[in-house]
This record gives structure tokens, sequence and C-alpha cells, in this order.
């Protein structure tokens, strides 16, 4: 592990320790800090802004709440996520707009906007392949897009991806491999994209 | 690890590579990687792609505005809380009880406390209304049994002695479907979303879709109370500001109660709070695999689970902290309270009663 690294997690262990005895400052930075990417995260799994704004009103009352009761952490955006994920799918369970036991949901019409990141990455080509792929993803069952997402768009580990989602870490690798199987008809696609902006 | 035979999955599955591709970690290593395999560059570069394709992903972001009123209502409900009402250790069920008894929750709170001569009885509610009078179907329940009533939507109402429930009859059915009552009652309501059913009681209004509960509104009373049995019903008071809002839309707005839960009016300060019912049951509507309750060295997250679907109930502890405890208990006929205690008593933990949820307090089990 290098040291940034390494001071990042004793930043957020300092953080959570000041909140858990009741650092009412310490909180408010927690929540400034996650508020943005829990929504992000939320409103990808439930397109309602104000169930989603409940939910994480809900987690930072209970994690107030709780504070004594928590455990030690060195990544409190992995804490959030989990608790965050179990506050929608109670909340969604009575409305009953997915199903966390089945595996290939339907696909709940997210809209589709390029965000500044995306044009800021590379030009033209990729630009096109990046959309292709992204219109690949989103065609993904729910559960495998919100594995690729926590993965490789939040950055969780997969042991973490496994937790958050609620089932073992085998389960989670294989639900990112199949994705990635899946996806394999677009990377063909891609190249051939690739190949005859190339040659021709 | 053998690079050098990794298709793009592989690449995509090995964590290192996912940092660098991600955050830059590891530069030199897979630069000198790429110089010395420039057959692997293709897959490289479609599992570059494939990362950038989900770090660019459309951002849903919580404007500025929402961010900074999302967090002033959870300091004005956390305010609300502190400090929290610590309760002696007396006798079990008179602890237990004491757990019942409401903390005060922020729900509904109203600002200015409104002075007595504001009550609302059930004569000023049906005088209120410009109804002609000759409309006005009312009963009367002065005998010691319940008395029944149907009424013409096919809902039914079971009336306890000294009560009262009315309705006019050129209104009741052509939009929504208004009552008053007074005393006790149970109500079992036919659905129809196109006409919520409102319910008057002193200055307590319930608005349901079809559902069935029961409300507590006698005239001299200090409290006006409602409790769920099934479906949700949705409360709100006469002083409510968005009142009229409430009245004509038809959805369930306000504080929503589902099974198992309760509100409490105090009429005098006009407060709300929310708390589970005395004996909770479990719902009917919950599978019957998860009715029996009896584990054997079972993770207690999953035995929180079930007794939360069971019982229509949240359950607020420390993951983290519970993830190593495990339990053999044998719950089954047991009421939710006593279920509660018992695990805790295993983990070694108490809890409390916050806003109707059962919150653990724990420091883990080692």
């Amino acid at each position: 592990m290098d040291d940034s690294k390494v001071s990042q997690e004793s930043e957020e262990f300092l953080l959570w320790q000041r909140f858990k005895i009741g650092d009412k400052e310490a909180f408010s930075r927690i929540y400034t800090k996650y508020a943005g990417i829990l929504y992000n995260y939320g409103y990808h799994m439930l397109p309602d802004t104000y169930l989603v704004q409940d939910a994480i009103q809900d987690l930072f009352t209970d994690l107030w709440r709780m504070r004594q009761n928590l455990a030690h952490t060195t990544s409190i955006k992995y804490y959030l996520f989990r608790s965050l994920r179990r506050k929608i799918h109670r909340l969604s369970a009575g409305e009953r707009l997915f199903d966390s036991f089945q595996e290939d949901d339907q696909d709940v019409g997210i809209p589709f906007v390029l965000s500044d990141e995306a044009l800021r990455i590379e030009r033209e080509t990729t630009d096109e392949q990046i959309l292709a792929l992204q219109k690949a993803l989103l065609k993904l069952p729910s559960r495998q897009l919100e594995a690729i997402r926590l993965r490789f768009f939040d950055g969780f580990e997969l042991d973490q991806v496994a937790d958050i989602m609620q089932m073992n870490e085998q389960s989670a690798r294989n639900l990112i491999q199949r994705s990635l199987r899946k996806l394999r008809l677009s990377f063909d696609l891609l190249v051939m994209i690739y190949l005859f902006r190339y040659f021709f | 690890m053998n690079y050098s035979k990794f298709t793009t999955q592989d690449f995509l599955m090995d964590p290192s590579f996912v940092q660098w591709a991600r955050e830059g970690k590891n530069d030199a290593f897979w630069k000198t990687f790429i110089a010395n395999n420039p057959f692997k560059s293709e897959e490289i570069e479609q599992a570059k792609l494939f990362v950038n394709a989900v770090k660019s992903f459309p951002l849903f972001e919580l404007d500025a505005e929402s961010q900074e009123s999302l967090w002033e209502r959870v300091e004005q409900k956390i305010e609300e809380e502190t400090p929290v009402v610590t309760m002696p250790l007396l006798g079990r069920t008179w602890w237990v009880a004491a757990c019942v008894l409401m903390i005060a929750s922020w729900l509904g709170w109203q600002t200015f406390k409104k002075d007595n001569s504001n009550s609302v009885t059930y004569e000023n509610l049906i005088t209120a209304t410009d109804t002609k009078k000759s409309d006005l179907v009312e009963f009367v329940n002065n005998t010691d049994k319940v008395l029944p009533v149907n009424l013409p939507d096919g809902s039914s109402v079971s009336l306890k002695k000294r009560s009262r429930l009315a309705y006019f009859k050129n209104r009741f059915g052509t939009t929504k479907r208004e009552v008053y009552m007074s005393g006790e009652a149970f109500f079992e309501i036919t659905k129809n979303p196109a006409k919520p059913f409102f319910v008057y009681a002193n200055e307590l209004i319930t608005k349901v879709l079809g559902t069935s509960f029961i409300i507590k509104a006698y005239p001299n009373d200090k409290q006006v109370n409602v409790s769920v049995k099934t479906g949700k019903v949705s409360v709100f008071t006469q002083f409510e500001a968005k009142r009229s809002l409430k009245l004509n839309s038809n959805e369930l707005d306000g504080v929503v109660l589902t099974p198992n839960q309760q509100i409490t009016l105090d009429r005098q300060e006009l407060r709300l709070s929310r708390t589970l019912i005395h004996l909770p049951e479990v719902l009917s509507a919950a599978d019957t695999e998860i009715q029996s309750f009896e584990f054997d060295d079972v993770p207690v997250a999953e035995i929180f689970a079930k007794i939360e679907k069971a019982y229509g109930v949240e359950i607020v502890y420390d993951e983290e902290l519970l993830s190593a405890c495990k339990m053999t208990a044998s719950l089954d006929n047991v009421p939710l309270y006593e279920k509660i205690e018992m695990i805790c008593k295993g983990l070694g933990a108490t809890y409390e009663m916050i806003d109707a949820k059962i919150v653990i307090e724990s420091n883990g089990c080692s």
C-alpha cells in the first residue's frame, strides 16, 4: 500500500472516530463529503429523487443515533453505501420497483446524458466507442450493472462489492464476469468500428 | 502474475490493473509491461476503454439547495432527540413498557402551541361543514356492546361504547369518503384509491386508501391515537399548513403509518409521535415460511432481517459490528419485544425505541 492511501485511510479513521464521540463538525463533514455520491448511487437503484433523499436523511439520522455503537472503519464510503442500499431496498420493497432476488430484472430506463467527464476523456473515436459501450452497459440486468458500477465507477474492491450487495465474493465475481462476457459482442463491434476508421 | 496470457476480461478482473486504469497507480510497471508485450496492447486498450466508459457514466447530482435542506432536516431531527431519555432499569415488563412509551419525534411538530380554546371536537367538526343537517347520518353507541356500522361504500366500522360516528349522505363518496368520529372505533375500509377515505377525530385527520386501523379520540382525553392493523394510513392535524393539499390529493402524504405502528397526538402540545404498538403482531401478508423463529447457529443479521419482514418493523444496528455474531434460539410464540430482548440478552446488548424503530446498542461480539 502506498503512502497516499495510508494517509487517506487514517484520515477517514480519525474523522469517523471524531464523529463517534459526538463531534457534530465531523458528522457534517462526512455528510458534505458523501451526500453527492450516495445520491448518485441511490438514484441509479431507485429513480425517485424524493425517496432517495428520504433514504439519505434516514441514513444520517440513524447514523447519529447509533454513533456510539458503530464499528471503527477506514472506509466511510463503503459503510454508507452498504447502509443506503439496505434503506433503499426497504423503501422500494413496498413499491415493488425491483426484486433483489431476481437475476435478470428489467431495465428501469435511466435517461442517458453524457457527463462532463465523458467529454473530457479523449476525443473523437474514443468518444464513439465509449458511447457504444455505455449503451451496451445500460442494457445489462440491473444487478449486473450495479456490480459493475460499484467496482469500476465507485472503485470498491470485489469483496466490498459483494458485501454491499449482500452476496459472497464468488457470486459477485461471477456477476461481473457474466456481464463482461455479455459485453464481448460489443467489444467485437468496437474493434470493427476502430478498424473501419483506421483503414478506410 | 503472468499478464502476458491475459484476455481483456482477465485484465478487468485484476485488482492491480483496475487500480492503474482508474487511478493511474503503478504507472511505471504497466508502461514497462506494455512496452515489453506489444501484442497485448489491444486487450489493454479495450480494458482501459471499458473502465473509462463506466467512469464517465452520467452522474445524477444532488443540487446544492437540496443537499443543504436535506442536511437541515437531519439536524432538526437529531436535535429534537437530544438528550435521549434514558429509562431506569426496573422490572423487565416495566422496562418493555417504558420502551414502548414514546420518545418524542420531530414529526408533525408544530412550532406554535395552540391554546386550549382551539381544541377541536366532534360537534365543532359537524357544525363547521356547510351541509344541510338533514343529510347527516349519525350512529351513537350508548350500549355496552360494540355497534357494527356499515357504510355505503362497503366499509365497516365497529363502534365501541360511548362513541359516535357520522357522515353526510349527499357528500359521502362523491370525490372522497369523509366520516367524523368521537370515542373509539375499528375501521375496515374497502380499497378505492380514487376516493380516499378520511376520518376526522378531534384535531387529527386520518387518510387512507384501503386498510384497517383503530382510532381512539374521546372528547376529554389528552391524546388522540391511531394504530394500524393492515395497509398504510397517513395522518395530519387540523392545524397543518398543507392541510388542504393533503385533503385533495389521492396520495398518502404526511406521516405515513404502516402495520404495527401507531401515532399519538398530544392535544395540548399538538405534538405527533410515532411508536410501535404495544403488542406488534406478525403481518398476515408475510410469507408463511418466515413465520418460524427457530434459529440454529444463524447470523444475527439474518434473524433481524426475518423479524423486520415478519413484523414490518425496522431494526437499526451496525452490520459490521454484529457480522461475527451467531445465535441459537427458539423465538416462536414469543411477542416481538420479548424476541428482541432475548436476542439482546444473548448479545450482551440493549435496545431503544426511537421513532417506531428498534435501535440496537451493542459493542459486537468477539
